[in-house]
């Protein structure tokens, strides 16, 4: 489930914007396929996997990701050259008009960082997109378990 | 004459049937299925010696990986990516195998040697490991002993900074098959799948 919404009015127009999303020009951005794995045990670190889409006709640039469950969530991307994997942290993901990016194992991820509450499968998470400065896409999804 | 021309029909006979027989053989069967995925090392490489310790303090050797096919993953437990989807999948492949009727005795050992000895101690690995099951097998030690093998195997792994200050360690991704007398057989490149490990893994392992 996707929502847009100008950050100042958040909570005031957050039905209003639920309808608004309904309408026929649709959000700019959303997500799908949103998978984010419980930390495992005794690690402080754990991963989300998506596909952002952009339906717009102008550049998206992602500034931030955060989540009320997480202290920090980052955007980092996996490297392989030579079956050497790099991993590092971008400052902020560019997405081309009409185009889709891909977040998954071995590529872009999101690194879940330092759970504010012990965190198990099942239990609900959400993930904040702050895009194009100031306009949010919020994600919900629940915890899934590696095995 | 007669009889000499009996026998060269006779041996024409018997090379048109046994041709015959191979082609439809051929035909029927296919060439021998081979690892689609997997590099086999024309010859095996035998494993340097070295010494480290598994998640419950035992001691590991080279002579520890004798008896048993072993799937070696050098990864980290910091690691949120690439390293606990790689488990996930080795564990998962191993699960199926047993299902599809793998004999027990040639299942795989699954092993994560950790390349990052400083935070990945005994009870670290042991927690990590016996996530993804409870035979597992996490590998740490001191970081001389860890880059005999490492150095044997061309296995590269180095510190990068991160940050926050921290680091993360930026690391050869393979999965290597260890045939069971200890040496390095196959590899599987990075990135896996438990589809690429199901195809592969029981031809490698019918191998020797």
């Amino acid at each position: 489930m996707t929502l847009v919404f100008r950050r100042p009015l958040f909570l005031i127009l957050h039905l209003a914007v639920l309808i608004a999303g309904c309408g026929d020009s649709g959000p700019p951005l959303t997500a799908t396929g949103v998978v984010a794995f419980a930390p495992l045990p005794g690690r402080e670190l754990s991963v989300a996997y998506l596909t952002l889409h952009n339906h717009s006709e102008e550049a998206i640039t992602v500034q931030q990701v955060s989540s009320p469950e997480f202290a920090k969530v980052e955007i980092h991307e996996s490297t392989t050259f030579d079956n050497v994997i790099r991993m590092r942290r971008l400052d902020s993901l560019i997405l081309d008009a009409g185009t889709s990016t891909q977040f998954v194992s071995g590529g872009k991820h999101l690194m879940l960082i330092e759970p504010v509450s012990e965190l198990a499968s099942g239990q609900s998470v959400t993930l904040q997109f702050e895009y194009n400065a100031g306009s949010i896409l919020i994600v919900y999804t629940q915890l899934k378990t590696r095995l | 004459m007669s009889h000499a021309r009996n026998n060269i029909a006779f041996v024409l006979i018997a090379i048109a049937l046994i041709g015959g027989g191979w082609f439809f053989m051929r035909a029927y069967t296919g060439p021998a299925a081979r690892p689609e995925y997997a590099t086999v090392l024309p010859s095996p490489m035998v494993l340097p010696d070295f010494t480290l310790n598994d998640q419950n303090g035992s001691t590991f050797t080279r002579e520890s990986l004798k008896g048993s096919w072993s799937l070696l993953f050098f990864g980290f437990t910091h690691c949120p990516d690439i390293c606990p989807t790689t488990m996930q999948s080795l564990a998962v492949a191993r699960e199926k195998l047993a299902a599809q009727g793998q004999p027990a005795a040639t299942l795989p050992k699954i092993i994560l040697v950790s390349v990052d000895p400083e935070r990945d101690n005994a009870e670290v690995l042991k927690s990590y490991v016996s996530y993804f099951g409870k035979d597992i097998i996490g590998l740490t030690g001191d970081l001389s002993e860890l880059q005999k093998l490492t150095k044997r195997l061309g296995i590269f792994f180095a510190k990068s900074p991160a940050d926050d200050g921290g680091y993360n360690v930026d690391h050869t991704a393979a999965v290597l098959v260890i045939n069971p007398s200890a040496e390095f057989h196959a590899l599987f490149s990075p990135t896996h799948s438990v589809e690429k490990l199901l195809h592969d893994l029981p031809l490698i392992l019918e191998s020797k």
